[in-house]
């Protein structure tokens, strides 16, 4: 695409704000494996969070 | 011209979101979720995965449902959503393996290009320093956060 041309944008219309969802397990291995490889960048990063301020 | 998502159910909260991935062949239930980080208040951590019959996420699943874009597009929608609940907050995230994390450099620089998206997106480097982000570096997780562009 070149400079000139417009951008897209996402069209979010699809989304909708539910009660009826399903179960999720955000405590499995697998995502406790996620959070901990994520926590472990972030505490051994050179600089403070937030980074825009 | 708007990029078209997937049909998205969402928590009321805003932290977490669910949809199909759809295709001729088999149908994949997908989810986001948006965790507070224990690291900083300011920060959540981005889940993405397959929705599996017992509520687990595979984060290391790959569904080959030939409609990556579409799902992509989706994940990004999200964010989007995420950012009006908390236009404060910062999102976290790293591929569940190398060649998904460089698959999302390849994402993010084609969205930054192609897409109006109201985020500066940051890359961390090996050396554990965070830029602005680069397509041409190498990264091993990125944070996004909105800019003010949207407010205007």
């Amino acid at each position: 695409m070149k400079k000139t041309d417009k951008k897209h944008t996402i069209d979010t219309s699809k989304f909708v704000v539910s009660n009826d969802l399903p179960y999720v397990n955000l405590e499995s291995p697998q995502i406790k494996e996620q959070i901990e490889k994520l926590s472990a960048i972030i505490k051994n990063l050179k600089h403070p969070l937030p980074i825009s301020n | 011209m708007e990029k078209p998502t997937y049909n998205v159910k969402s928590s009321d909260d805003g932290l977490k979101y669910f949809f199909d991935s759809i295709s001729e062949d088999k149908v994949v239930k997908k989810v986001i979720a948006y965790l507070p980080s224990q690291d900083s208040p300011e920060l959540y951590q981005l889940i993405f995965g397959d929705l599996l019959p017992n509520g687990e996420i595979d984060v290391f699943s790959t569904s080959n449902n030939q409609d990556m874009k579409l799902v992509i597009t989706t994940v990004v929608g999200t964010l989007s959503k995420f950012f009006e609940k908390y236009p404060r907050k910062m999102v976290a995230f790293t591929g569940s393996t190398s060649s998904r994390t460089r698959l999302y450099r390849a994402t993010i620089a084609k969205f930054i290009e192609t897409t109006e998206l109201y985020y500066q997106v940051s890359g961390i480097l090996d050396d554990d320093s965070i830029e602005l982000f680069n397509p041409h570096h190498k990264y091993y997780a990125y944070i996004i956060e909105q800019t003010h562009e949207k407010d205007r």
